[in-house]
């Protein structure tokens, strides 16, 4: 089934199109949800609420650009509403809990890298998460990340900074990336 | 510069890391939302049940309750014994008397005791010869017989006084010839059905022929206590899977990892399909209520299973042993998730059984009974080829080794049946359950196949 097919079954309401797409789409769109959620019950609540607004508004949808980042963008969204509505969001990171907040171990799997280096952003604090997650991966920017949290673009920055510090210091313990050199290094940037 | 071309490469590296995740959210999140935007779903299998049921309960409730007489009229005249109000009972209605010669009759006190009233009117006769007749043939080949000696003829029991003669005759004279003439009717009745009897006839005529008569009879009684039933039960196929955590085994402990990072549950996604049971079974009234059942039955079961066509990939199923793990490396064209198109894969099982159990009659009469049954069915598989998913939970393939030949069902089922002419029908909802994985033990991934169905069958009994 082409990906034309699917969006003209699901403008037209059909339960198989809308199978196929949510089939297609979920695993990579539940992977986003988790990486902004605090548990897998939250991850799967937040991708129902994103699959039924991409299915009501899926006549919105103006062939502009991948169909991929329209749904990306719209389970986004629904993530970061998710988070203020329960009031998940609101909860302030300072600088001090950060360098001092300590991840479990055994709570990050070691199965896959992937999965791992989801698991390393899923345990950093909310506000840290949040604004990682939404800069260095889904590629918004610092204000298009504080409209979309109402906070000030300077506090994006601040916060993003502050969260790829703490990123880096869990992939290194957790041998993920190396430790980084003078010369090169992949994570340079990252101020001590 | 530098700053941002490493920041960069930070960033792509968590693009990188991150954006191959994928993670397999539950059947229920689709449910949920396809229950949003659909609406509630009515499985009409189950209203269809669910009505018939009810519908079956109610009329056998209708049928079995007694229903209130209202011509009964109460004893007026408590002075006298219970005669005289069996007297009145009798003659203000036929009804009534229905249920009291059953009961004397089944304490075997019915025509003398009847006679000794001495109050029975001459309308006796006719109730008798109307409703007694079938309760006495009955009694005539249980009690009669064995309790007269082999040389008595019927007309000398008809004539046995001590037997029949009422023992109060006297006390009203005029009603007496009456009661005796009534009584002597019944008798020449009685006798003109026991005579038909062949057997009685020549066990009275041939004493000789006397072994063979009783060693007829036994034949006739075991030989009536078989019947064959042909059914059929369309039904719907589930299957249930889990995984065996006690093969769990450390990643670098094999060739192939197991997954249980997910339920397995969680990650396929498989449509129940419509099978078929049928089968031939042969009956043994153990009492009344008990038959024991067994037979061949001819099982297809199916389901679907939602995946994807890809290029030709390795597929590799661990068998996980005792104290180390086996590979199967197969060639698949299908993917769980993720490819070209997609597709969907029928596992479809041919099976034959040997159904073992029992029926119950919970309650009923002649011709309307409401039963439950139970049996145990060894299972011999026809066919192997069904879909297996591989270790890592990425593809589908065959490997016709992993299936099990050899298993064991069992089966649940409550039936209305109700008898027409010869035959008896049976109507009623099942459930089929295979305890045992269609899949080798050695199998990480536990399938168990679940049937809900509604069995139709005839029944006619040997003779």
């Amino acid at each position: 089934m082409t990906e034309e097919y699917i969006i003209v079954g699901c403008l037209h309401n059909e339960p198989s199109a809308q199978r196929e797409l949510y089939n297609r789409f979920s695993p990579k769109m539940l992977s986003v949800c988790y990486r902004f959620s605090q548990s897998r019950e939250d991850a799967e609540d937040m991708l129902q609420e994103g699959f039924i607004k991409v299915f009501t508004q899926i006549h919105t949808f103006q062939n502009k650009g991948a169909f991929e980042g329209w749904i990306r963008r719209i389970i986004v969204h629904t993530c970061i509403n998710f988070l203020k509505k329960y009031k998940k969001f609101n909860d302030s990171v300072d600088l001090d809990y950060a360098v001092t907040a300590h991840i479990k171990e055994e709570t990050i799997p070691s199965i896959m890298q992937a999965k791992q280096v989801t698991e390393c952003i899923r345990h950093l604090p909310i506000g840290y998460r949040t604004v990682l997650n939404l800069y260095a991966i889904e590629g918004y920017s610092h204000r298009e990340i504080a409209t979309m949290l109402d906070i000030e673009e300077s506090t994006s920055r601040s916060q993003y900074t502050r969260a790829k510090a703490m990123l880096e210091s869990i992939l290194i313990k957790k041998n993920i990336v190396e430790k980084p050199k003078p010369q090169f290094t992949l994570l340079a940037g990252v101020k001590k | 510069m530098e700053d941002n071309f490493n920041q960069n490469e930070f960033e792509e590296f968590l693009q990188h890391q991150v954006r191959n995740h994928r993670m397999y959210p539950s059947d229920t999140i689709w449910r949920e939302i396809d229950r949003k935007l659909h609406g509630e779903k009515r499985w009409p299998a189950l209203t269809i049940a669910a009505a018939a049921i009810l519908t079956t309960t109610v009329l056998i409730c209708v049928y079995f309750t007694p229903k209130p007489n209202l011509f009964l009229i109460q004893p007026i005249n408590s002075n006298s014994s219970s005669a005289i109000s069996l007297k009145e009972n009798i003659s203000s209605s036929s009804n009534l008397f229905k249920p009291e010669v059953k009961e004397l009759s089944a304490t075997h006190h019915s025509l003398p005791d009847i006679a000794s009233s001495g109050n029975v009117s001459i309308d006796i006769s006719k109730s008798f010869k109307q409703y007694a007749q079938p309760l006495l043939i009955k009694k005539k080949e249980k009690n009669n017989i064995s309790n007269y000696s082999k040389d008595q003829t019927i007309s000398s029991i008809i004539s046995d006084k001590n037997t029949y003669a009422p023992a109060n005759i006297d006390a009203e004279p005029t009603s007496a010839i009456n009661n005796t003439s009534a009584v002597k009717n019944s008798l020449e009745t009685l006798a003109i059905i026991v005579t038909k009897d062949k057997n009685v006839k020549d066990y009275n005529k041939d004493p000789g022929k006397k072994e063979s008569v009783l060693a007829s009879n036994h034949f006739n009684k075991v030989k009536g206590k078989f019947s064959y039933q042909i059914y059929i039960a369309p039904s719907i196929s589930y299957r249930k899977l889990s995984e065996d955590q006690s093969l769990e085994k450390p990643v670098n402990a094999g060739p192939v990892g197991l997954n249980f990072v997910t339920d397995v549950n969680n990650v396929v996604r498989h449509k129940p399909g419509t099978g078929i049971e049928a089968g031939f079974s042969i009956l043994y009234n153990v009492s009344n209520k008990v038959r024991l059942k067994s037979g061949f039955q001819f099982n297809v079961r199916q389901y679907s299973i939602e995946a994807y066509r890809s290029n030709i990939e390795l597929a590799s199923i661990a068998l996980v042993g005792s104290n180390r793990i086996d590979t199967v490396n197969t060639l698949s064209y299908y993917r769980n998730n993720n490819g070209y198109y997609s597709a969907e894969l029928v596992n479809r099982y041919y099976q034959l059984s040997v159904p073992l159990g029992l029926e119950w009659q919970i309650i009923g009469n002649r011709n309307i009974q409401l039963n439950v049954a139970g049996t145990i069915q060894p299972t011999y598989l026809l066919n192997r080829n069904a879909y297996l998913l591989s270790s890592n939970f990425k593809n589908y393939t065959e490997s016709p080794g992993i299936v099990r030949q050899f298993n064991l069902n069992s089966n649940i089922e409550a039936f209305v049946s109700f008898k027409s002419g010869n035959y008896k029908w049976q109507l009623g909802p099942q459930l089929r359950y295979q305890p045992y994985s269609t899949f080798i033990a050695q199998y990480a991934i536990k399938e168990h196949l679940l049937d809900y169905g509604i069995k139709l069958g005839i029944s006619h009994s040997i003779r």
